[in-house]
């Protein structure tokens, strides 16, 4: 039988509900007794100072080594003295005080002061009811700079008729005779500053390791401004003596302590500067999750430029966190705990740091007719087979490590007019003059196999479709070609015929081969990661897509005109030659790994494209550019090297540029280039902006870096040739 | 009948109200309080929506709640319509939430909880209702589980699962089978304390495939559904020694706040704890806003806010024991165990009891619609008062 008993039931459920509401409350009113009332002292002394810290570590950054694992970028220790300016509230220090003054005197009298730490020191212990003489024998320039100085200092406020008193200095007397003078008896009695704490903890410290001050007042002025809760840095790059000296004599001085921030450095210098890039401190996590907890930002490294900045986020490696507890004097007491950073990954490049040596040399040999200055120009060494970055050079160059340390060296990189930090190489873009013929050539046996045959004359006074005289470079040297078929117009870079050449086919043809080729095109390294997609391209060079007239025409079929490419397109054209028409993306960063201990991961290469030729076009042209190294009448004679069989097309791009107020013709002197002949294993571009001729300026130079590329892999004996 | 009858009013429940909404502003205004001048104007919307919550609870109170059985048909349609709606808006924080309009949001799931609970108790308090057969727990369960999973969808677990207990009490006072309650108490527990030891020792979020194959070291595998900061903070307040300087860190500046307030407090906007940014901006004024009130009032001024809702939740039971009827028994009860548990396990959490969950405290924190839903719902209270059975 179920008789309902509602009353019942809910006497019951109400109840039991009432209690459980009063233990609860129970519970939670005997818990807020322990903690608040009870167990208050742990809290409030945790309390108190709050005493925890939260600092973020960087973490160490990842090295890049090239092909040989020769290091390119290294991570190395900063050791540095950090002052923590909140924990220097001590109450009142004459010293400080006088210290203080002095050096505001000292910014506004332009002289440092004649009396030194030690005599402030001894003074305020002997003396400071005694007035201390600053400066004196001003002379009168001193005179007239500190009198108009202090006028402005001591100058009334908005609103007030009153001017400022300056504790110490008399406002009726700025100078006494020849001499300022601190009344240090009033100093003596007024609180000190964090900032004059600050500077004599600098004098202090300096003093104990005899070491001379690394920052200005000024300096430490605007970082309790703007800076407070991070440290102040005030050495950096400490040695192991200074280290030693420190840990002896220093230690125990409130407020301050070592702090290890990361550095890098570039073991090969100038000859990698480009390419590896360079770092600079990070700036401070602003990510809303991180924002108002980290107290102390140690600031890693971020890369600025080349693989450092691309590959930034594999080198960084993960941020650590460290709670450290500080009592109440400012020591550091003891570290809660520490989530340790995790090490940046590591980059193995294609590139040879010896060759990218032998490159540079090579580029740096001046030949006769040069201008006067550091060499202008490139040379990009390829492995013709697959892609690989071997030598990426860029002239001249800058030293990344005196980069990062020195602010005045980046000033002046900055006007520099020779543009040291430019990576010619890749961002460079030049017209490529006749090294662009070969893809002429084969776009018109794309065409028409048969063309090789034919013949066309150098005739000298050669008018284009329009009527407009054109020439070819050896008219100017009072010379003609005569009729020649196309090896031959490749060999000695005949303009004449490839302008008859381009206005027989037009310049769609053109267009697409070179496009195949990749001119004009972003290569695949060094990407533009800030630029918008659309205006990526325009950082790689120009290929236009229509000629408007036979003139224009015929200009783009000899890489004059509004063609432009870097030097790793044209060492990419090169490559392509040189295997049989496969266009390779070129890969400079062979493995990669995303921490130090784990195997490296490999970076594929990559063709872009099979190029769409006839196998039996492309020997032709090949030939052709074998006749231009190998051939006693080829452009590029002086490329050869002994028992090596080099082929190449030469290029003198001609330009106008503006020398003051004169605009003068240049020449960008060019060479594309692969060897050995029969299987190549080397692709070359090379390029001098304001050379004399690509055969004069460049072959001198490739015959030097062939000669150094062949005895380096065995190929010649040292020595020989 | 609707109507307002001054004499036969719960007028000490007002006044509590009245008291807790007062402070509740002065505490925003604190929290919100870094030096003078920098206030934000977070506690005049605080201001406002307490004016407009106090407005509803009078009409609610001059509302017959007698007609809610008919009223609630109506409701609990459109407020799980509410529920999917929010779907449709964009994610903040990787929670659905909210639902914007223009000048303000409104977050459904509050006002859900009340709605639930007397949708359950029209269902169960139906005159022709069979209480013990198992259709009705069934169905009464279907009521709740409706809303129950679309919040914990959003995700919003703890406001999901803290409607649980208040369904418990009012199934009990029904007079359902207890094998039933026994048995879904019992598997609940043993659930969560599976879940929870499950949690700690599963494979840390860091520990990827990579690393397992230097260390051979056999991990459970991760549980599922759970999002990583809901385990995240359920290991927090498991271990002690989880790292502080990351996930632990909200709860050990809490009950560093709370217990720096000692016996009497640091005084009123001197909780250096909360203006120096110690206790997270942008929780102080919401869920951690009692450890504001603990800090600066130390533990007088903790067990005064104690007292407060016990007084409160007192009268609760009071009408609940005096309503006339037993639907209006089983809404009082139902909301003064709802209000309880989110008193509950509020304070809990700040003081390290529990771990740290998004619920707020009822009249305490700032929000708008939690406020609304805690004021509408304590107007049913009063209103269920007003019409009690005369002894």
């Amino acid at each position: 039988m179920k008789v309902r008993q509602p009353q019942h039931s809910s006497q019951l459920v109400i109840g039991a509900l009432l209690v459980v509401i009063l233990s609860g409350f129970t519970l939670l009113g005997t818990e807020l007794w322990q903690l608040q009332v009870r167990e208050q002292d742990g809290f409030e002394t945790l309390f108190r100072n709050q005493s925890i810290r939260r600092v973020r570590l960087p973490a160490v950054r990842g090295k890049i080594f090239d092909a040989k694992d020769r290091v390119l970028a290294d991570s190395i220790p900063n050791y540095c003295i950090a002052i923590y300016t909140h924990e220097l509230r001590a109450p009142r220090s004459g010293v400080a005080n006088v210290l203080e003054q002095v050096h505001e005197i000292w910014s506004r009298v332009g002289r440092p002061p004649n009396l030194s730490y030690e005599q402030i020191k001894i003074h305020m212990q002997q003396q400071p009811e005694q007035p201390l003489t600053v400066y004196s024998h001003l002379t009168d320039e001193e005179m007239q700079r500190w009198r108009t100085e202090f006028e402005k200092w001591t100058a009334p406020k908005r609103g007030s008729f009153r001017r400022q008193k300056i504790a110490g200095l008399d406002l009726g007397r700025p100078t006494q005779g020849r001499a300022i003078v601190l009344e240090t008896q009033a100093l003596a009695r007024r609180r000190t500053s964090t900032a004059a704490n600050t500077l004599e903890l600098v004098y202090r410290i300096s003093d104990r390791l005899n070491k001379p001050r690394a920052v200005r007042y000024q300096q430490i002025k605007d970082h309790i401004f703007a800076r407070r809760p991070l440290p102040l840095i005030a050495w950096t790059h400490l040695d192991k003596a200074d280290l030693a000296r420190w840990a002896d004599r220093c230690s125990t001085l409130p407020g301050t302590d070592i702090l290890c921030l990361p550095a890098r450095t570039y073991p090969e210098k100038t000859h990698t500067a480009h390419l590896i890039g360079y770092t600079l401190q990070a700036d401070t996590d602003k990510s809303p999750s991180q924002a108002g907890r980290v107290h102390y930002d140690l600031r890693g490294l971020k890369g600025r430029k080349g693989l450092e900045h691309i590959y930034n986020p594999l080198l960084t490696g993960t941020y650590g966190y460290q709670l450290l507890q500080i009592d109440a004097a400012g020591f550091h007491n003891h570290t809660l705990q520490t989530t340790p950073p995790k090490a940046g990954g590591d980059l193995k490049l294609t590139l040879d740091a010896e060759i990218q040596r032998m490159a540079t040399e090579a580029l740096a040999n001046k030949q006769t007719g040069e201008y006067a200055g550091p060499v202008k120009g490139a040379a990009v060494v390829l492995d013709a087979t697959n892609g690989d970055v071997l030598a990426l050079v860029s002239s001249p160059s800058f030293d990344p490590n005196r980069y990062m340390e020195s602010s005045l060296y980046r000033q002046q990189l900055l006007t520099d007019s020779d543009a040291r930090t430019f990576q010619r190489a890749v961002f460079g873009q030049y017209p490529p003059g006749s090294t662009f013929k070969p893809i002429t050539a084969l776009s018109a046996l794309k065409e028409n196999a048969l063309l090789f045959q034919e013949k066309h004359t150098c005739a000298r006074d050669y008018r284009n479709e329009s009527g407009r005289p054109m020439r070819c470079w050896i008219h100017s040297q009072g010379g003609s070609h005569g009729s020649i078929n196309m090896q031959e117009a490749i060999m000695q870079s005949c303009n004449i015929y490839f302008y008859e050449l381009a206005q027989e086919m037009g310049y769609a043809p053109i267009y697409e081969t070179a496009r195949a080729f990749g001119i004009g095109q972003y290569a695949g390294l060094f990407p533009d990661l800030e630029a918008p997609a659309e205006h990526r391209e325009q950082r790689y060079g120009n290929l236009p897509e229509t000629a408007a007239n036979p003139t224009a025409l015929c200009n783009l079929s000899i890489g004059q005109g509004q063609l432009l490419t870097s030097p790793l397109q044209m060492a990419m054209v090169a490559t392509a030659i040189a295997n049989g028409g496969t266009l390779y993306r070129p890969r400079l960063v062979k493995q990669f790994r995303t921490q130090p201990d784990l195997p490296y991961q490999e970076n594929p290469t990559w063709a872009i494209r099979r190029i769409d030729v006839d196998i039996e076009s492309l020997e032709q042209i090949r030939k052709g550019m074998r006749d231009v190294v190998m051939h006693r009448n080829g452009t590029a004679r002086t490329a050869q090297v002994e028992g090596i069989s080099i082929a190449g097309k030469t290029g003198s791009a001609q330009y106008r540029k503006k020398v003051g107020d004169q605009v003068e013709d240049r020449v960008h002197a060019w060479m594309i280039s692969y060897a050995p002949y029969d299987f190549p294993r080397y692709a070359i571009a090379m390029l001098v902006e304001d050379g004399v001729s690509g055969g004069q300026t460049i072959g001198p130079r490739l015959a030097q870096l062939y000669r150094m590329l062949f005895e380096y892999d065995g190929t010649l004996s040292r020595g020989q040739g | 009948m609707n109507g307002l009858a001054p004499k036969r009013m719960d007028w000490s429940l007002t006044g509590t109200v009245l008291a807790l909404l007062t402070i509740s502003t002065l505490f925003i205004y604190s929290a919100q309080f870094q030096a003078p001048g920098s206030v934000g104007s977070t506690w005049q919307r605080q201001i406002f929506f307490g004016g407009a919550g106090l407005g509803l609870y009078l009409f609610t109170a001059w509302f017959d709640y007698r007609s809610l059985i008919r009223w609630v048909g109506w409701l609990y349609p459109i407020i799980i319509g509410l529920l999917l709606l929010v779907f449709l808006f964009p994610s903040i924080n990787g929670a659905h939430r909210w639902i914007n309009l223009p000048g303000f949001t409104i977050q459904p799931s509050e006002l859900a909880k009340p709605i639930t609970l007397i949708m359950i108790a029209s269902f169960l308090s139906a005159p022709d209702r069979d209480r013990e057969s198992n259709q009705t727990f069934l169905w009464a369960i279907g009521l709740l589980a409706l809303p129950l999973i679309l919040i914990a969808l959003e995700p919003d677990l703890s406001t999901a699962l803290v409607m649980i207990p208040s369904v418990i009490a009012m199934l009990l006072y029904a007079g359902i089978k207890r094998k039933w309650l026994v048995r879904t108490v019992i598997g609940f527990t043993l659930f969560s304390i599976l879940l929870c030891g499950w949690i700690k020792y599963e494979a840390p979020i860091g520990a990827d495939k990579n690393t397992s194959t230097t260390e051979q070291k056999w991990h459970l595998p991760t549980v599922p559904l759970l999002e990583p900061y809901q385990k995240e903070r359920i290991r927090v307040f498991l271990s002690d020694d989880v790292d502080t300087a990351d996930a632990g860190w909200n709860k050990l500046q809490a009950q560093v706040a709370v217990g720096s307030g000692g016996l009497r407090g640091k005084g009123y906007l001197q909780g250096t704890q909360n203006m120096l940014g110690f206790l997270p901006r942008t929780v102080a004024p919401t869920d951690f806003i009692f450890c504001v009130i603990a800090e600066e009032m130390g533990f007088i001024g903790s067990i005064s806010i104690l007292l407060l809702y016990m007084l409160l939740l007192g009268r609760c039971l009071r009408t609940a024991w005096r309503a006339r009827d037993e639907f209006g028994r089983m809404v009082a009860l139902g909301i003064s165990t709802l209000l309880f548990c989110h008193i509950f396990i509020n304070i809990a959490m700040t003081i390290g009891l529990l771990p740290i969950t998004g619920l707020p405290l009822p009249l305490m924190s700032y929000g708008g619609s939690f406020m609304i839903s805690t004021l509408v719902a304590l107007g049913i209270i009063q209103s269920i008062y007003q019409r009690r059975r005369i002894r």
